[in-house]
Formats: C-alpha cells, sequence, structure tokens
C-alpha cells in the first residue's frame, strides 16, 4: 500500500479535530488528546490501526519523558514511529513539518498528531505564568520578574517605535479576533469588544493591556496526515520551512522578528509560491503584537499597518485574505501545543468547505500557516494547498 | 566598575553578555569575561504591573527594559525611572527584591 517515497511530493490532510478550549473541568491532558484524536479519526474516517506514525507536543501541566508512548499506549496505538516534540508555540507547526517530513521520506504512512492540556484547570495562574517565564534566561531575565508579557511587551514598545503604529492599531486585532470567535463553536471568549475595551483593560506590561494577550486555556487539537489524499475536497502541505534566530529576547536580533522572514521564505520557495497567492492564513497569535508582527514580517502587511489593515475589513472572514476566522489564540484560547494547531484544523475546514455557516465565501487554493516559539524565537511556516 | 559583566572573544572580538565557554560567532575557547562600563541606551523598555509571583508583586509595578552597553551587548534590566526608547542610562547590580541584578537609572 505504501508508495515509494520517492513518488510522495506532499502529505495530505486527512481529517482534523479540535476540542472547544476553555475551563474544561475534569479534564486532563491524556482526556484531551484522545477526543482530539478520536475526533481526526473520526472526521477522516479511520481506524486507530491505521496510524502508524504518532508525533505529539508536551504538555505544561504533565511533564512527561515519553508522553507520545504515554498516549500511544492509553489511546491504543501500536505505531512504528513515536516521539514528542517541543519547540513552545512553534511546536504544533513543528510536529505538522516533521509529519509531512516523514511521510515524504517513506518512513510512515498515515501520522497522527496531536496536542492537548488542562493548563487553566491543572495548574494555578501564577504556576502557569511561572513556567511559561522559562522561556526566558534562567539568570539573566526570569530572575528580574519577567514574563511572558513582560517579553512580548518589550517587542511591542519596540514596534509602536519604530512603526509609528498606536496601541488602538494593536487593538484592532484583538477586536478582530473576537468578532470571529463570537460565532465560532468552541470558543472560550465570545462577548463582543471594541478598540476601547481593549485599551481600557488593565495593563499587563505596558504597552499591552489584558485584551492584547490570549487566554490561558484547557483543550486538544489533532491532525491527521497521510501519504495519500482521501475522498472529497482535501488539503495538502506543499511547502515547509523554519528559522530559529536566538532563544532569549537579549539575544534577538534587531529584526526582531526576523525568524519569520527566513521560514517563510523557505516554504514559499518549496511551494513555488509567494505570499501575493494565499488565499488564508492562519498565523500565531498570543498577543496582539505577534500577529502584527508576524503579519508584517511575512510580507502580508506593510510595516506598522497589520492593525489598519484590520480595521480596514481585509481578514474579514469575507474579506479579501480571511485570517485564524475560528477566532486564533487571542479569543479561541490557548491551551498550548493544541492551541497553535487550532489554526491549522481551521485552515482545513475553511480550505475544503467543511466550515457550514463560517465558511469563508472565496475557495482559496493556497493558505500560509505560521507558528512562533518562545519570543519571536522559533517559527515554523507552511504552505497549504487545496485538493480536489 | 558597574559590576555588570560581558564576554568578549581575543580572536574575533564579538562581544556578548549571556555567559558561555565557546564564542558563539567563531567558536573560540577562550571568551574573556571583562567588567562594563555601565553606560548605555533603551532599545526597549516596558512596565510590568502582572508580577509572576509574591516577591514581585511587593514592588510592582516595575520598569524592565533592555539596555545596549556601550560595549555592544544587549542587557535585561531594571530601570529605576522612565526612560524612553533612546534614552541614555547608566547602571550597576544592585539588590531588587532581593536579588543582585543590573539596574539602570536616566543620565
Amino acid at each position: 500500500m505504501t508508495a515509494p517515497a520517492s513518488h510522495i511530493r506532499a502529505s495530505h490532510v486527512l481529517g482534523a479535530h479540535v476540542t472547544p478550549f476553555g475551563k474544561l473541568e475534569g479534564s486532563s491532558t491524556v482526556s484531551l488528546m484522545t477526543e482530539a484524536a478520536q475526533g481526526a479519526l473520526d472526521a477522516a474516517g479511520l481506524q486507530r490501526s491505521d496510524i502508524d506514525g504518532l508525533i505529539c507536543g508536551y504538555s505544561t501541566a504533565l511533564p512527561h519523558l515519553m508522553l507520545a508512548t504515554v498516549f500511544s499506549e492509553h489511546f491504543g496505538l501500536r505505531p512504528n514511529y513515536a516521539h514528542a516534540i517541543q519547540m513552545g508555540g512553534g511546536t504544533g507547526a513543528g510536529m505538522l513539518m516533521l509529519g509531512d517530513a516523514l511521510i515524504r521520506a517513506g518512513e510512515a504512512h498515515t501520522i497522527l498528531v496531536v496536542g492537548g492540556e488542562n493548563r487553566l484547570t491543572g495548574m494555578s495562574r501564577d504556576a502557569a505564568v511561572q513556567t511559561l517565564a522559562q522561556v526566558g534566561h534562567p539568570k539573566a531575565e526570569s530572575p528580574l520578574g519577567a514574563t511572558i508579557p513582560a517579553y512580548y511587551a518589550l517587542t511591542a514598545a519596540r514596534y509602536l517605535h519604530e512603526t509609528g503604529a498606536s496601541q488602538a492599531d494593536l487593538a484592532e486585532l484583538a477586536v478582530l479576533m473576537r468578532r470571529l470567535a463570537s460565532d465560532t463553536p468552541g470558543a472560550q471568549l465570545t462577548a463582543p469588544i471594541a478598540v476601547d475595551d481593549v485599551l481600557g483593560s488593565k495593563t499587563i506590561a505596558d504597552p499591552l493591556k489584558l485584551m492584547d494577550c490570549c487566554p490561558i486555556s484547557d483543550g486538544g487539537a489533532a491532525v491527521i496526515l497521510s501519504a495519500e489524499p482521501g475522498e472529497g475536497p482535501g488539503m495538502r502541505i506543499i511547502g515547509a520551512g523554519q528559522a530559529h534566530t536566538h532563544q532569549h529576547i537579549s539575544e534577538a536580533p534587531d529584526d526582531i522578528c526576523l525568524g519569520a522572514k527566513l521560514a517563510s521564505a523557505r516554504a514559499f520557495e518549496r511551494a513555488g509560491a509567494s505570499v501575493a497567492d494565499m488565499g488564508y492564513l492562519a498565523v500565531y497569535d498570543s498577543f496582539t503584537v505577534t500577529l502584527a508582527l508576524l503579519l508584517e514580517a511575512l510580507g502580508v502587511c506593510a510595516p506598522g499597518q497589520a492593525g489598519k489593515d484590520a480595521a480596514a475589513g481585509r481578514f474579514a472572514r469575507m474579506g479579501d485574505l480571511p485570517l485564524n476566522t475560528h477566532g486564533g489564540l487571542l479569543s479561541y484560547g490557548h491551551c498550548g501545543v493544541a492551541g497553535a494547531m487550532a489554526h491549522f484544523v481551521e485552515a482545513w475546514r475553511q480550505m475544503t468547505g467543511r466550515a457550514g455557516p463560517r465558511q469563508i465565501a472565496g475557495e482559496p487554493a493556497l493558505g500560509l500557516y505560521h507558528g512562533d516559539g518562545g519570543v519571536l524565537s522559533s517559527h515554523v511556516s507552511l504552505i497549504l494547498e487545496r485538493t480536489s | 566598575m558597574s559590576g555588570i559583566e560581558i564576554q568578549s572573544c581575543p580572536a574575533c572580538a564579538k562581544t556578548w553578555y549571556l555567559p558561555r565557554q565557546l564564542c558563539p560567532g567563531c567558536g573560540h575557547a577562550g571568551p574573556e569575561t571583562r567588567p562594563a562600563s555601565g553606560q548605555g541606551t533603551v532599545w526597549s523598555v516596558t512596565r510590568v504591573e502582572r508580577a509572576p509571583d509574591e516577591t514581585f508583586r511587593a514592588i510592582a509595578p516595575y520598569l524592565i527594559a533592555l539596555v545596549d552597553l556601550a560595549e555592544g551587548p544587549r542587557v535585561m534590566a531594571h530601570l529605576t525611572a522612565p526612560a524612553p526608547i533612546g534614552a541614555q542610562v547608566t547602571g550597576e547590580v544592585r539588590d531588587i527584591a532581593g536579588r543582585a541584578l543590573p539596574v539602570f537609572s536616566p543620565r
């Protein structure tokens, strides 16, 4: 059944699923991974025995040396290939890039990529903030009382200084994500907000307000990649690229989002496409400034214009270039690894006509998925193509 | 001196802040540790209002900046008073919340 590796040019998405995000009492890392994996199998019309490869991420609520085999045993898989990877917020995109590479190399035929974590109910808010702050340097950054929002606030202050954009411009991105989440089943934050609500929310680390920051969530997401296409409208990965410019913001390049430029250039080159060809965007949005910096580094927006483009309706569901139509990390929610996978699940639904009443108007042939981990440290870009 | 230390490479003259046993530029195995003057320029700055733990909640809000030292490396530090991006600052290692941390003040 397995085609010769040399004939496999791209991996196909056979199914994908994202659970509701939010406060899911009684959930656990493994239960959320299970719910997501079963949902993806059901969407693909596959059985457990069809899966011969498993890639998972990490869970801050369940740190484990061997999360992939913990899950494999629990879920009833006997994969030929299985392990976890860790790239912070870039993990979801990194897992999918690895799955694609393994399939193209012929190491596995059908791979389950899964993440899940009860980050909200599984640990205290202080514990979550402190765990995530480990992204900072253990001697030169974290001991200063710096947090993830503080690291991103430093990028935000610099972004506003360099581009002349305003806090209201950043707020537009939060407003957009909330509007999109408001009719997405399973979204964590759905009450409509306006720019003034964002600007009036409490300061976390200036210039970032509470509503510039994603929430902490429980949730899970899973994707099944295969060497062969499924029935009906499908999607495949035709380009991928990574770039890792630094770990700590203290050693970030002056062009702080350089990694997104490098990673996407590699992905576009392999795909033989450019950003102008993209009809759907799935872009990591842990903070409003993350989304602004990435959209501009990816070449989607001119410097300083991301918020203004959002305000003008460019990224609306029925706009020219739909973006994170589930509501992104900022409003669908962020449970770690699965948080960024939700963007990919939504891209698959939209690009293959599976989004129901939330379906975008156009039928984009190509889409861009971009994840970043750390403080704009680790970048992964994937180019997605609709297949009929 | 400021008490702030940087490293430099005798082979390629690269300077950096986060301690290493090798030069991250050329790989030379004998980087030198030397004191920094404490003179710098604010590259970015934030006022942290949501502190990560009890230690820092006691002194919140506080200012954290990335400061470009005159010698080149970028250092994360506390600021004693607001200073905008581009401002000249002077710093030293001082006690903040019971820890010896780099702290800068507007010049």
